[in-house]
């Protein structure tokens, strides 16, 4: 399956950032695009939906990142889809603990789409 | 007899060993006494301080969601601005032969989405600033705390409660940092009402 071809699920509670991860991920030639707001808004719209990979923020309200990535890594259907995280959280404690939970790639703000392709590919060899 | 005088000893080694250990301490007590009191004066303008800017946190904080929704509406209008940029440059270069002009318009496509990638900064400082902000409070709420503290011992304890007071009345009302002018309070006004009062 071509890589582009993929549907991706991105959480990102700041509209700004959600507007620059989509135009960077259709600029990168992906046009199967979901976005929800947090991890509450991400659970509901995965339901009845296949999803190749899901890009999330940390800090959000309601469910943030981390926690979703934990639901997301105990439910059978999800516990080996692709994560990356994009995120402010800089600290080595931050990168552990996301590795932890199972995340497989790792993103610091601000990042470039270059940075953003490469961590894709990796993922989703 | 001798069991007497032994006892006798014993408490004349203990008076003497009392005697050592206050001789020790004694510099220690008057260090301690002294730091007190330049610390009292120090929290009795902190108390008032804190007093404050207990008081001028909620403006602040609506001061800073302020300013972050002012910062992404502003990027959002340069996102759409890029955004329409992009799309006719990508529309000339499909148009354009190969050449110089469809590589010099390539290049200002890839400075138009570089615009469009440096407004992360907008989501980037709101998170500081919200992080900055919960670090205050959770200090201020802390400084609360102690002050309260302090008061109730002073409550309990009347040489205390004395400094504190004396302390407060002499140097707090003057000293007390002055936060009129970093947390400015909601007195905005709109252009229209600034036209209005100009009469134009």
């Amino acid at each position: 399956m071509e890589i582009k071809s993929k549907r991706i699920l991105f959480v990102e509670d700041s509209p700004t950032m959600r507007r620059i991860i989509a135009n960077s991920l259709q600029r990168l030639g992906f046009s199967d695009i979901i976005e929800a707001e947090n991890g509450v808004d991400a659970l509901n719209k995965l339901e009845g939906q296949k999803i190749d990979l899901v890009i999330t923020d940390w800090n959000m309200p309601e469910m943030n990142g981390a926690d979703l990535v934990k639901t997301l890594r105990s439910m059978p259907e999800y516990g080996e889809i692709p994560i990356v995280m994009i995120t402010t959280r800089g600290m080595k404690d931050d990168v552990m603990t996301a590795m932890k939970l199972g995340v497989n790639g790792y993103v610091i703000k601000p990042f470039t789409p270059d940075v953003l392709k490469s961590k894709l590919e990796l993922v989703m060899k | 007899m001798k069991t007497k005088k032994g006892a006798v000893l014993q408490s004349l080694r203990d008076i003497e060993s009392l005697f050592e250990f206050g001789g020790e301490i004694t510099p220690f007590l008057e260090e301690l006494f002294n730091f007190l009191n330049d610390l009292m004066p120090i929290l009795a303008k902190a108390k008032k301080s804190l007093e404050s800017t207990t008081s001028a946190m909620p403006g602040a904080s609506e001061n800073i969601a302020s300013a972050e929704q002012m910062a992404e509406s502003a990027a959002h209008t340069i996102m759409d601005t890029a955004d329409q940029i992009y799309t006719g440059l990508n529309d000339l270069i499909a148009k354009e032969p190969e050449g110089e002009t469809k590589e010099t318009l390539a290049v200002l496509t890839e400075k138009i989405s570089d615009i469009s990638m440096a407004l992360q900064f907008q989501d980037i400082t709101s998170q500081h600033l919200k992080q900055a902000g919960q670090i205050v409070e959770a200090i201020q709420t802390r400084m609360v705390k102690l002050f309260n503290a302090l008061q109730s011992i002073g409550e309990h304890n009347e040489l205390v409660r004395s400094l504190v007071e004396k302390y407060a009345e002499e140097d707090g009302e003057d000293d007390a940092i002055d936060t009129a002018d970093t947390i400015r309070k909601d007195d905005s006004i709109t252009q229209a009402d600034i036209d209005a009062l100009f009469g134009s």
